[in-house]
């Protein structure tokens, strides 16, 4: 085996292996790519040096119309508050009762395939519809109203809860399936034994996490005259004028979203890794209810 | 090798109690409860018998044998059921949230009276779930109650013809009740949590339910009247688009075009915005505490607030019906999203070239660029392309309140109650996302 000379001036005269151009010119071409559809975006809506350079005068001025400010009508918000919460609360319900079956029936390693398909398919065809799209046609046969924001919210959960539940069920490990299949067990068993108890965790949680994004989107349907506190908003700042109160609704929907995040998050951990959290409340929970060993009704896994 | 201990198999563990070993008592509580309610008077003497019934219920489970305990839940069950008797004999409107509340205060008393029971017989417990079972058995009566007059069964006693029925109702409402409670009560030894999580979904479902008026019913009226609706809707009228003289805000193809305008601006910005906060919004890679502290609250913040609001707020302060308000929208919009993923991902990188970075005199900021970013390169294209597809949908609709974009179209096209344009507007958009999440996904899978 030869050793090469590594020298100075051996390795000055080694020939340098040449660069690939390629690297380059995707670089470029990335670039190009992103920028020209940008500049076209930007003169196609008139956005001039001018008009921003005065946006953050205008936002300013907006703020300070805002703030502070004004609770007076406090009970009316809360109460569409409450109306928005409900609606995201039974939206979620909805999609959580159907995008249960619809998952089993969109995942390939249960369903068969002329089953799993147009499955899919109706479920990202559900998806393609805002919530907002399917508000307006609801409200056809529905009427204005919490109703029509919680089938909208509902519908649309169906098809974003089915495609994850399917996700989670054609990960789930398929030991436990085959041998629930190999033992006699049938479909629904193997549904039921094999399937669910991997991937209910993770299915309650996405519901959850479906329950945030709900939340904001039932504020935000009021818009439209599906209930709810998006109607005080939109109302007090466009029709109205009225910004101290719009503000008012602003920070009362921010605060709920915040508070409702957050207690799910907590909720959504514990579920998931199956250890108690340590948050406050978890802690005051048990400071308030003790612990309770009472060995004659210590159960499961004692 | 020395023999192990022969296990002892005359004597064996005792079995755990399961919860499943509580379904034979509680289900036989029930039908017993039901007869009673059937043959017995409402009232003290319903009462009465409900708070034996519970007492036979404990004695089952092994909870309590002491005769004053008897006592407690008899008195307690005589009190409370006269209590809720009383306060929806007194009405006069049929059942009012305030009568139903009153009538779940008579049952919330047995309840206090079962949840002494259950903690004098339990040592590790607080008073405190004495408290819980009141409240899950006074909860029960008003959920059922308002479950009954959801379900339009409570309105029929006020008739007064159907007097027969109220004895029956009463019953059958503090049946349900009482067995709410009482498996309440089990469930404290059970399963606290679950339980509780059970509990309180229930309650809220039938609040939200009753208040929001959700009726399966209307549902399906409205379904089976669906050729009707759909006349309405059908055919898409595409043709008024092509129609000559139409003001120039009607053109659907130039508005479909400004809501990419607005996606694109809005991806690209945002993007470029979040990629630095994220970095100062995430551990390793913040300069200090202050800044960590600062760009993390933002981000959380500026996440609350739906697309639709800063569609609105942008809108007031620029001027509606600009488009320009909703490039702003979908910039904060963006900047939340990606913000959120991308520290996330930050917070999980391998902190070793950071710490090499570092340790050869890097500031900061080099260690970010040369060190973190190289790491997050591939996710931040990949985020940056499902961003993207969610600027598309939610630029559908910002057009709502007064942002620009197809979905000015669809709002003034609806508030002429032209429903097969609306129609047509629908099947664009419906389209325009279909095609775009399909190239986003076919060119993140390349990616990734």
């Amino acid at each position: 085996m030869t050793v090469p000379d590594l020298t100075p001036d051996a390795i000055h005269d080694m020939v340098r292996p040449e660069e690939s151009l390629w690297p380059r010119i995707i670089k470029w071409g990335v670039t190009v790519g992103i920028i020209v559809p940008l500049i076209w975006s930007v003169v196609g809506l008139e956005i001039s040096i001018g008009r921003m350079l005065a946006t953050p005068g205008q936002v300013w001025s907006l703020l300070t119309g805002m703030f502070p400010p004004d609770f007076d009508d406090w009970p009316r918000l809360m109460s569409k508050l409450l109306e928005s919460l409900y609606v995201a609360w039974i939206g979620t319900l909805i999609g959580a009762a159907f995008s249960f079956p619809a998952g089993f029936m969109a995942a390939t390693n249960i369903a068969p395939r002329w089953v799993a398909i147009p499955t899919r398919g109706i479920l990202s065809g559900i998806r393609a519809f805002p919530e907002l799209v399917l508000a307006i046609i609801f409200i056809v046969p529905f009427g204005l109203g919490p109703f029509t924001g919680a089938l909208a919210i509902g519908l649309h959960s169906i098809g974003t809860l089915g495609k994850l539940s399917s996700e989670v069920i054609e990960g789930v490990d398929e030991g436990p399936v085959e041998a629930i299949g190999a033992s006699g067990g049938n479909l629904f068993m193997k549904m039921r034994f094999g399937i669910v108890p991997q991937a209910m965790p993770n299915i309650v949680a996405y519901w959850l996490y479906r329950f945030e994004i709900n939340v904001r989107a039932s504020a935000v349907l009021g818009i439209v005259g599906a209930g709810g506190i998006g109607a005080e908003i939109v109302g007090r700042l466009r029709f109205r004028g009225d910004w101290p109160k719009a503000g008012a609704a602003l920070l009362l929907t921010i605060g709920a979203v915040l508070v409702i995040d957050a207690i799910s998050a907590s909720v959504r951990r514990r579920i998931i890794t199956g250890q108690p959290s340590r948050t406050v409340i978890s802690k005051w929970m048990t400071a308030i209810t003790g612990s309770h060993r009472d060995p004659r009704f210590e159960i499961e896994n004692a | 090798m020395t023999a192990l201990a022969e296990p002892d198999l005359e004597v064996r563990p005792p079995e755990p109690r399961r919860s499943r070993d509580f379904v034979g008592p509680v289900v036989v509580f029930t039908i017993l409860l039901g007869f009673a309610g059937i043959s017995g008077p409402a009232g003290p003497v319903w009462g009465a018998i409900v708070g034996a019934l519970v007492f036979g219920l404990f004695w089952w489970i092994r909870l309590t044998r002491s005769i004053a305990d008897a006592v407690v839940l008899v008195i307690g069950g005589a009190v409370g059921y006269s209590l809720f008797n009383l306060a929806l004999a007194a009405r006069d409107t049929g059942v009012t949230t305030a009568v139903g509340a009153q009538a779940a205060l008579g049952v919330a008393v047995f309840g206090l009276a079962a949840g002494w029971v259950m903690y004098r017989n339990s040592p590790g417990l607080t008073p405190i779930p004495i408290l819980l079972s009141g409240a899950a058995y006074g909860g029960g009566a008003y959920v059922v109650l308002l479950t009954a007059v959801a379900l339009g069964l409570l309105d029929k006693i006020r008739d007064g013809e159907q007097q027969e029925l109220t004895v029956a109702l009463f019953v059958a409402v503090s049946i349900a009740s009482g067995v709410i409670g009482a498996t309440a009560n089990i469930s404290f030894w059970s399963k606290l949590p679950s339980s509780f999580a059970v509990g309180f979904t229930f309650i809220i479902s039938v609040l939200a339910w009753n208040e929001i008026g959700f009726s399966i019913v209307e549902v399906f009226t409205q379904m089976s009247r669906i050729t009707e609706i759909l006349d309405d809707f059908l055919p898409p009228d595409f043709v008024w688009i092509k129609s000559p003289g139409q003001p120039p805000t009607f053109n659907m193809g130039k508005a479909l075009l400004e809501t990419f305008q607005i996606a694109i601006v809005g991806a690209t910005i945002g993007c470029t915005l979040a990629a630095p906060l994220s970095f100062y919004a995430s551990r390793p890679t913040s300069p200090n505490r202050a800044v960590y502290w600062l760009a993390k609250s933002f981000l959380n913040v500026i996440r609350t607030i739906p697309d639709l609001f800063w569609a609105v707020l942008f809108a007031t302060a620029v001027g509606f019906g600009k488009p320009f308000a909703g490039a702003l929208a979908m910039i904060m919009f963006s900047t939340a999203i990606m913000g959120k993923l991308l520290s996330e991902t930050v917070d999980a990188i391998n902190l070793g070239p950071l710490e090499a970075a570092r340790a050869a005199g890097a500031t900061n900021n080099q260690t970010i660029m040369k060190a973190a970013f190289p790491q997050i390169a591939p996710n931040f294209v990949a985020y940056a392309l499902y961003v993207f597809e969610l600027n598309i949908r939610a630029s559908v609709v910002i057009g709502f309140v007064g942002a620009g974009g197809i979905g000015r179209l669809l709002d003034e096209r609806r508030q002429f109650f032209q429903w097969d344009q609306v129609m047509a507007i629908v099947i664009v958009i419906f389209t325009a996302v279909i095609v775009i999440e399909a190239i986003s996904i076919y060119v993140r899978r390349k990616l990734v």
